[in-house]
């Protein structure tokens, strides 16, 4: 999995949610409502992700860790 | 069997339960896969953890069944709670105040 | 865009009823609760309106179902609440609502008189009866064990004195002993008992014994404990004394014969009264019983039909007569868009009264500000009121509320972002909606579950933003999860443990070059499980989050900037548009909105191969106001401080520049508007000299204008009303205006940093009680451990609920209150306006228990 996929899965995930969702709305009273609802928490949460995932694009410091734990991500997660 | 708790606290009861049951089950699990997040709360010190995988192992596996037995003890008290929610629901007699 | 938007466009209408449909009407209007009457006769005194008398008499009615109620309370009959919504009556059925009441309440009061007075002679009658047991008993012990003692005592004590009188005469003077038997209050015992000794020197002798079962105050109706005594005396005086004593201490007396026969033909007397008025008291009780059932069944539905007439009246008492007191004038306010339905109901109203000439609404122009009426449902009247209890909006300008219903939950998010918290807090929310209506129903008190049911949904949503910042954050009680796989691998030499050995406390720092996997680029969604693990975990996250509090603050501020300018141009002032909004945008975007630009781009540029010596954005940030540059970059190895590196080779000239831009901003908001005005003023005041309508502001609509006059000019303000323009008020209104803004956005973005600082506060709360609680659980290793594990957790959920769902929450919930008040709506919401109080019956009957 490169930098582009979960770029553009997330991306496109948000954008269809902010962008298509209000064309979905059924029609009736509350319909301006819930298109700023949507379109607010596509917005909204887009940018959280993409803060929390170009933050760690490129880390100019790594974790330090106690030796147990790494000990355990040795043996857990490789 | 008689009633002993009122509706809140039994209410607590049943809230608590639920979280326990769920809570505990899963961290079970998670203990049985060794995660590495609980691995702070395995109490093994740092030269067993490099020397004695096995003593590792063993202690996951232990706090897991502790889990998991928390866990059924957490229904048990489900059950408890819920058999008192129902007695407190349950219509009373009308009684002239 | 949706009705919340903006709040609904009002119209002032006068409303002309005949006399005969006005009540009609006004029920009507009141059922479907959609017109503000204004008042027109504000300054005749409340009882001299016309329809004192009714009102009187619907307070009388009042009175009497209050009384109703009470008694049916006393007697815990369950008032029966069928939700029903009856209609309110018409006024000739008034006439017999009134004679039901009034027969129903004499009714109570004879039967509630009669059984006193019967509970009285039941109460008298009783003790009677046990006076009359009890003294039997006190005679029968004096008569077994009276004589030794009486001989003993003759011979120690009265022998010298009455020896010359002889034995007979001792005989006679002890028969001669008076006494009298009576009830008192139990309490009252040692009272009485020392009082008597006291008056009467210890010659009276006095017995009591207690009365076992409770009697009832016919009064009050509470149970009493009594006890019955006997007193001995000799003599008229003695008498006297202790009679007075008895009256002062509320002791009943009662006639007691002096012998047995006697005592025993009263007893059985006293006995067959009591039986009867059993009986009696037993039937009164029963209809009592039966008429309170009886009304118990209607007192509701009669509350809300006086109650709704009340409330006809005083509407009606807001009209104004016209001269030939055949028509009722009334004035109101009303929704444009309900027109009709108001019209409709006004027809119903008419047709119901059976009246010959139709009602007339006719709508009226005035200077007057209408009231600001936005129409919510169960969903957003929750944001509404967090809205309005800033500050109602002024009418027709931007509503904050349709906005806050997603970036208030996401802002308190950010603060209390934890994954297992969000979902304790959704589920929760999610049973009080579920089960709305059955709580609804149950018309549970107390305040403070008033609000947390009122905010439900805002909870709910709360919850589930909570849930993503959680997932994001990768925090789930404190720990977090590896759904994706950690980029950070330790696979060098360097951590071969099987061969160094690795001590207590020993820490290794990962090098962002050889253990991260870029080429998979980062954790994909959310923070890398292994920065949870670390020790410096604190500094990564502290960095990101900062990061992220200026970014989200920058857009929610440029957000509300955005937004005033719809304001400007809905209510056509174009000047603020140029004049304010467009500097605003400059001034935001050239400051922080270049911030926020640096940050994303370190982000992308910056790899870790020049990592020690990428700029920092915070000391850039500053030297770009000071104009602060080191003239040869320095060169990554020789040792110079990487701080003052320049991001790119341009930086110099375009910071230069945006702070200039920025500057430039800050008189152009201050003077264009003025001068502008002022030219504006004077062409007006040359053309037309004697015109002094002017519209210095370029209102464009009557409203508009008006609004101005009212509120004080809370957006632009109107300089010079006519013939004089006041330059230095407008100056002094500019500047203040202007300064708020410029110093606002630079203590607004920092004001953002809360949403950093409570989210590490609330992440490292959770955090030390998972430590200090949950990690003990698993201290042993063993099955010991279960016990421990069991309370432990139960202690650790309950403080999890109690201090971090709860007070967090409560925390997280004010911040981001205050984030939405302050920083968001003061750049766009004027919130002076006043809100749209209709006449309603539903509304008014859910205030009326508030009141009671």
């Amino acid at each position: 999995m490169g930098i582009e996929v979960p770029m553009i899965v997330v991306t496109l995930f948000w954008a269809a949610i902010g962008g298509l969702g209000p064309f979905l709305v059924p029609r009736n009273t509350d319909r301006g409502l819930v298109r700023t609802m949507l379109v607010l928490t596509a917005v909204c949460c887009y940018m959280f992700w993409l803060v929390a995932y170009l933050c760690q694009l490129n880390p100019l410091f790594g974790p330090r860790m106690d030796a147990k734990v790494l000990i355990a991500m040795q043996r857990e997660w490789s | 069997m008689k009633r002993f708790c009122g509706p809140t606290l039994s209410t607590c009861g049943i809230i608590m339960s639920v979280w326990g049951i769920i809570q505990l089950a899963i961290m079970g699990a998670l203990f049985h896969v060794r995660s590495v997040n609980l691995v702070e709360d395995v109490s093994v010190s740092e030269e067993d953890f490099a020397l004695h995988p096995d003593l590792v192992d063993s202690a996951y596996k232990q706090q897991a069944y502790n889990c998991w037995v928390c866990a059924g003890i957490y229904v048990l008290l489900l059950a408890l709670s819920a058999q008192q929610m129902w007695l407190n629901i349950k219509p009373k007699p009308y009684i002239a105040a | 865009m949706g009705s919340l938007f903006r709040s609904q466009e009002m119209t002032l209408c006068q409303l002309f009823l005949q006399s005969e449909a006005a009540y009609a009407c006004v029920s009507e209007l009141g059922e479907l609760g959609l017109v503000q009457f204004r008042d027109l006769n504000p300054d005749v005194n409340a009882f001299q309106r016309k329809f004192v008398n009714e009102i009187r008499r619907c307070d009388e009615m009042e009175r009497i179902l209050r009384f109703l109620d009470k008694e049916v309370r006393k007697d815990g009959i369950p008032i029966l609440e069928t939700g029903e919504n009856p209609e309110a009556p018409q006024p000739r059925e008034m006439i017999d609502l009134e004679a039901t009441f009034e027969k129903l309440e004499n009714e109570m009061r004879e039967i509630n008189a009669n059984s006193e007075a019967l509970k009285r002679n039941y109460l008298e009658l009783t003790e009677l009866k046990h006076i009359l047991r009890k003294t039997q008993n006190f005679f029968d012990e004096m008569q077994h064990d009276s004589n030794p003692i009486r001989q003993d005592e003759d011979a120690n004590l009265l022998q010298p004195s009455l020896s010359a009188e002889g034995p007979s005469e001792v005989h006679a003077s002890s028969l001669k002993l008076g006494f009298v038997a009576g009830v008192i209050l139990r309490e009252r015992i040692p009272a009485f008992e020392r009082m008597l000794w006291r008056v009467c020197r210890g010659n009276v002798f006095l017995r009591h014994t207690e009365i076992e079962s409770p009697l009832e105050d016919p009064h009050t109706g509470n149970e009493v404990f009594k006890s019955v005594f006997i007193i001995f005396f000799q003599g008229d005086q003695l008498k006297n004394r202790v009679r007075k004593i008895c009256e002062a201490f509320r002791a009943t007396l009662y006639p007691c014969p002096e012998t047995p026969t006697e005592r025993r033909e009263m007893a059985f007397g006293v006995m067959t009264r009591i039986e009867d008025l059993t009986t009696v008291l037993g039937q009164t009780q029963d209809h009592r019983h039966r008429v309170l059932v009886a009304a118990a069944k209607n007192i509701n539905i009669w509350f809300l039909k006086v109650h709704k007439i009340k409330a006809i009246y005083h509407t009606l008492n807001l009209f104004n007569l016209d001269v030939t007191q055949k028509c009722l004038i009334g004035e109101c306010w009303c929704p444009v868009v309900d027109l009709d339905r108001i019209r409709l109901s006004l027809r119903r109203g008419t047709e119901l009264s059976g009246a010959a000439v139709p009602s007339i609404l006719n709508r009226m122009d005035t200077a007057e500000v209408p009231p600001t009426y936005n129409k919510t449902n169960k969903f957003t009247s929750a944001y509404q009121n967090i809205v309005d209890a800033y500050g109602v909006a002024n009418y027709r300008e931007v509503n904050p509320a349709p906005f806050t219903v997603i970036t208030f939950p996401f802002l308190f998010a950010v603060m209390f972002g934890d994954l297992g918290h969000g979902l304790v807090m959704a589920f929760l929310a999610l049973f009080l909606v579920w089960k709305e209506n059955w709580i609804m129903s149950r018309k549970i008190e107390g305040e403070i579950f008033g609000t947390i049911f009122g905010g439900r949904y805002i909870i709910f949503l709360m919850g589930l933003f909570s849930i993503y910042t959680g997932i994001i954050y990768n925090d789930v009680f404190s720990k977090s999860i590896n759904i994706f796989g950690s980029r950070w691998t330790a696979n060098r030499s360097v951590y071969d443990f099987q061969h160094h050995h690795p001590k207590e406390g020993d820490a290794f720092q990962m090098d962002p070059i050889l253990d991260y996997r870029n080429t998979s680029g980062p954790y994909p969604f959310g923070i890398d499980p292994a920065w949870m693990l670390a020790d410096n975990k604190i500094s990564f996250i502290n960095s990101f989050k900062m990061k992220m509090s200026v970014i989200l603050g920058v857009m929610q501020m440029m957000f509300g900037i955005v937004l005033s300018c719809f304001n400007h141009v809905f209510f056509g002032r174009m000047i603020n548009v140029f004049c304010e909004f467009i500097p605003q945008v400059l001034f935001l975007a050239c400051l922080f909105g270049y911030l926020v630009v640096l940050i994303f781009y370190k982000w992308v540029n910056f790899t870790a191969y020049e990592s020690g010596c990428a700029p920092s954005l915070l000391i850039g940030l500053i030297n770009m106001f000071l104009f602060k540059y080191q003239d040869n970059p320095p060169n990554n190895k020789d040792g110079t401080p990487c701080l003052l590196n320049q991001f790119y080779s341009a930086q110099k000239s375009f910071q230069s520049f945006l702070v200039l831009l920025a500057l430039f901003c800050v008189p152009w908001m201050l003077c264009i508007k003025p001068f502008i005005m002022y030219r504006r003023w004077k062409a007006a005041h040359n053309s037309v000299p004697l015109h002094n309508v002017v519209d210095e502001n370029g209102h464009a609509e009557g409203p508009v204008k008006a609004d101005h006059a009212h509120g004080g000019g809370h957006d632009d303000h109107g300089g010079g009303n006519g013939d004089h323009f006041d330059t230095g008020n407008v100056i002094i209104y500019q500047a203040i205006h202007t300064i708020e803004f410029c110093l606002g956005i630079i203590s607004n973005t920092a004001s953002y940093l809360r949403l950093w600082a409570l989210s590490l506060a609330h992440a490292q709360l959770s955090e030390v009680l998972w430590t200090m609680v949950m990690k003990f659980s698993f201290s042993i290793n063993g099955w010991g451990g279960i016990p421990l594990l069991f309370f432990l957790f139960m202690a650790w959920a309950g403080l999890t609920l109690a201090i971090l769902v709860a007070m967090e929450g409560m925390s997280a919930f004010l911040h981001a209150l205050r984030l939405h008040w302050v920083e968001f709506q003061n750049k766009f919401y004027g919130g002076q306006g006043y809100p749209f109080q209709p006449f309603s019956f539903s509304s008014m009957l859910d205030a009326k228990p508030a009141d009671d």
